[in-house]
């Protein structure tokens, strides 16, 4: 057998490493949708559409930030990069709509909060991501 | 002390002597009951206690109600007519930073408690299964208290779960201080839980069938009338007191058409999602909080700071969220809203209890249930507008009853609470038979594809093998050392047969245990094998131990029947040695097969003549 081929697992071990996977990318999936709910409800609290200065539609901005959510909390290379985007559109939109809403928060407050949303997302995310798995049996990292 | 044993005057006195007057005085009115008319057997007694308690713990529900509204006019500034999470405007320095404070609160006050008292709090629903109703009231009314405090300061909980503690910890108190059987006990734990449930929503039925389905595990006629009086008279308090408004108003009758009945069904499947996904959602996060790394007192204060940051743009989710029901009810907001109250909610919600808040999820699933309707109804009115289908005309209320039946029965593991709650909050029949259907959908789907509600899910993640309060608790009460025979009889290891058969004659004893120098166990020792013709002529010389059976094979007390019957088959033998412990194995006594079998059916019996409301069904006690 040759270096190149990969170990050979029983297809019970190849079973369950398929589940944790999957596993992993439903849960990442889940949460992108509820930070995607979330979010696209925070967004529908802002008051004076005068404002708001949206660069896209109210639900494709919280989706689209549910969707780099996903992408960042997901166990593969690409995610740093994702990772790295989260914190920018989180504070931006969390920021309109703490200062959108009725009542407003105050700037400051406003602005500490948004940090917070940011900082919250982003470190979930890379939790997600980084967790340590019980068993790399079978998996092909 | 046993269940059965009555009450004396002397039990008054030792309790006086504890400094516990109530409780004394308690312990000598029942010894005087039990003496003059035998209380505990008297139907009649047991009905009027039900009504007192169900008087006492309506008395107190208001009570609490009042405390956690009052600490809502504090910390948050509301009306005294407003409830907290009905949306209105709110300081936000109050909405960021009472939370945490609420959780330092909360946190330090139960890393107190679980220093003055180690062991996990023990809930109705654990005790009728497993304890036969014993309950601590001091751990209730802290629970209470720290539920009341979690809820005060704004966690995404409700005080049902508070509520339920106490009612079932008082009525436990009181009748192990009565000293009741165990059947009447768990009978009284749950007139406890149902006159709580009946007072908080003010709703007996709802009440009365929450103890059934949760707490007692079954229903029978024995329990009809004591828990329907218990929740009936809980409600006649909170009616007198409060007034006969239910908790949630509708402006207009709810109208059902045909197609609904086929949509309530897509409602409930979806229901069944969101509370699996919720009752994972708790534990999950719970995980995450424990691998913080930091104490458990600062939990709650850092799932403090995410609530704040959630209520400050969604103020709903704080507390109970009634008054959020309520406001969904009367305004029909948009699909963004909606769908954003419902990621709020279910994270704010796992995030209270999994960062160590204290309370329960039934009312943040009525909420989470209620707005998911709302939400179902925008959504099916454009999708069926576009397509044609229908003319997009559904009855919000009742999208939003049926979401609320069916995510709450899904999470509280209660369907039949749940139909008759919405029965008797809206008074109206067509809606309590749509719920029924999402209702029965969501059980459904949940049984089949997750198999526990929010409580039994707990019970399993902690490795108590319970599904409902049916009581379990009887095979772990019944052990060995209750059924064991002390009259031993031991031989030296080493004897030889003849000296064996000196001390020990055919007829005599029927088995005899060999023990070593040091007295621990060894094995058994048939007699008739020692007089066997087959062991040849030179028997008489041979040590006894080549006869030995069952060698290290034994049972300790504390070990149950259950146990004990795997044991005899896997030794095969007729008869089990008990040891002291697994050091000594010093030999104190033994349990044959048959004794162990008529013990547990007799005993099974006596439970079922106990469900039945029977005890002379099987024989007399």
């Amino acid at each position: 057998m040759s270096d190149t081929h990969a170990p050979h697992h029983s297809t019970d071990i190849r079973r369950q490493a398929r589940r944790r996977r999957l596993g992993r990318v439903v849960l990442a999936a889940a949460l992108g949708i509820v930070v995607a709910g979330y979010t696209y409800g925070a967004l529908g609290e802002r008051v004076d559409p005068a404002e708001w200065n949206d660069l896209l539609p109210q639900w494709l901005e919280a989706a689209a930030l549910g969707a780099i959510f996903a992408v960042a909390s997901l166990p593969i290379a690409g995610a740093i990069i994702a990772r790295a985007v989260v914190p920018v559109p989180t504070f931006v939109l969390y920021l309109t709509v703490l200062l959108g809403k009725s009542p407003p928060v105050p700037y400051a407050a406003a602005f500490v909060m948004a940090l917070l949303y940011a900082g919250a997302l982003t470190a979930l995310s890379t939790y997600l991501a980084q967790r340590p798995e019980r068993s790399k049996l079978g998996s092909r990292r | 002390m046993t269940a059965d044993t009555p009450p004396s005057p002397h039990d008054a006195a030792a309790a006086a002597e504890r400094g516990r007057p109530v409780l004394a005085l308690l312990a000598g009115a029942g010894a005087r009951l039990a003496a003059g008319r035998k209380l505990r057997d008297n139907e009649v007694a047991l009905l009027a206690m039900s009504g007192l308690f169900g008087i006492a713990i309506g008395a107190a529900v208001v009570a609490i109600e009042r405390l956690v509204q009052l600490l809502h006019q504090v910390n948050f500034a509301v009306a005294a007519n407003q409830h907290l999470s009905a949306g209105g405007a709110l300081d936000w320095w109050r909405v960021a930073l009472v939370p945490i404070v609420g959780g330092l609160l909360a946190g330090s006050a139960q890393a107190l408690l679980r220093r003055a008292r180690t062991h996990e709090v023990v809930d109705a629903v654990e005790a009728n299964a497993l304890f036969g109703g014993k309950m601590s009231l001091t751990d209730s009314i802290g629970l209470t208290l720290l539920t009341a405090i979690s809820s005060g300061f704004g966690a995404s909980v409700g005080m049902e779960a508070g509520f339920t503690q106490l009612g079932s910890g008082l009525s436990s108190r009181i009748g192990q201080t009565l000293r009741l059987r165990r059947g009447d006990l768990r009978t009284v734990v749950g007139c406890g839980a149902a006159a709580a449930i009946a007072a908080a929503f003010n709703a007996p039925l709802a009440g009365a069938f929450y103890a059934f389905e949760l707490v007692i595990g079954n229903y029978s006629p024995s329990v009809l009338a004591p828990i329907s009086i218990a929740a009936l008279f809980a409600t006649l308090v909170v009616r007198g007191i409060n007034g006969g408004e239910s908790i949630f108003a509708l402006d207009t009758p709810v109208r059902i058409a045909g197609l609904d009945y086929g949509l309530f069904a897509v409602i409930g499947v979806v229901a069944a999602v969101i509370a699996i996904a919720t009752m994972r959602g708790v534990t999950w996060i719970e995980r995450l909080f424990r691998r913080l790394h930091v104490p458990a007192w600062v939990r709650p204060s850092i799932g403090g700071v995410l609530i704040g940051l959630i209520a400050s743009i969604y103020p709903e989710v704080l507390g109970s969220g009634h008054g959020a029901v309520q406001l969904t009810l009367d305004h029909p907001f948009p699909l963004a809203i909606l769908l954003g109250l419902i990621a709020a909610k279910g994270l704010a919600s796992a995030i209270s209890v999994g960062s160590g808040f204290r309370g329960g999820l039934f009312s943040s699933s009525l909420l989470l249930g209620g707005v998911y309707g709302g939400a179902a109804v925008v959504v099916l009115h454009g999708a069926l507008s576009a397509l044609g289908v229908a003319d997009g005309e559904f009855d919000r209320a009742a999208y939003m009853l049926v979401g609320m039946g069916s995510v709450a029965a899904a999470v509280v593991g209660a369907p039949v609470t749940m139909i008759l709650l919405v029965l008797e909050l809206t008074g109206s029949f067509p809606a309590a038979v749509g719920v029924m259907v999402g209702v029965i959908i969501a059980s459904v789907v949940v049984r089949l594809t997750f198999g526990y509600s929010f409580a039994t899910w707990r019970f399993h993640l902690r490795g108590v093998p319970i599904r409902s309060g049916y009581d379990i608790g009887w095979i772990q009460d019944l052990t060995v050392g209750r059924l064991m025979r002390k009259d031993v009889h031991t031989a030296p290891m080493g004897l030889s047969i003849a000296e064996f058969r000196a001390r020990f004659p055919l007829g005599g004893h029927k088995r005899v245990f060999v023990v070593d120098a040091a007295g621990g166990y060894r094995g058994i020792v048939v007699t008739a094998d020692a007089y066997n013709p087959d062991l040849g002529e030179d028997a008489d010389a041979r040590p006894i131990d080549e006869l030995c059976i069952a060698r290290g094979q034994f049972l300790l007390p504390q070990h149950n029947v259950r146990i004990a019957l795997h044991r005899f088959d896997a030794a095969e033998t007729e008869a089990l040695a008990v040891v002291s412990d697994l050091d000594t194995r010093r030999v104190v006594g033994f349990v044959t097969e048959g004794y162990v079998l008529r013990s547990y059916n007799q005993e099974f019996e006596r439970v079922r003549a106990d469900e039945l409301g029977e005890r002379t069904l099987f024989g007399p006690e």
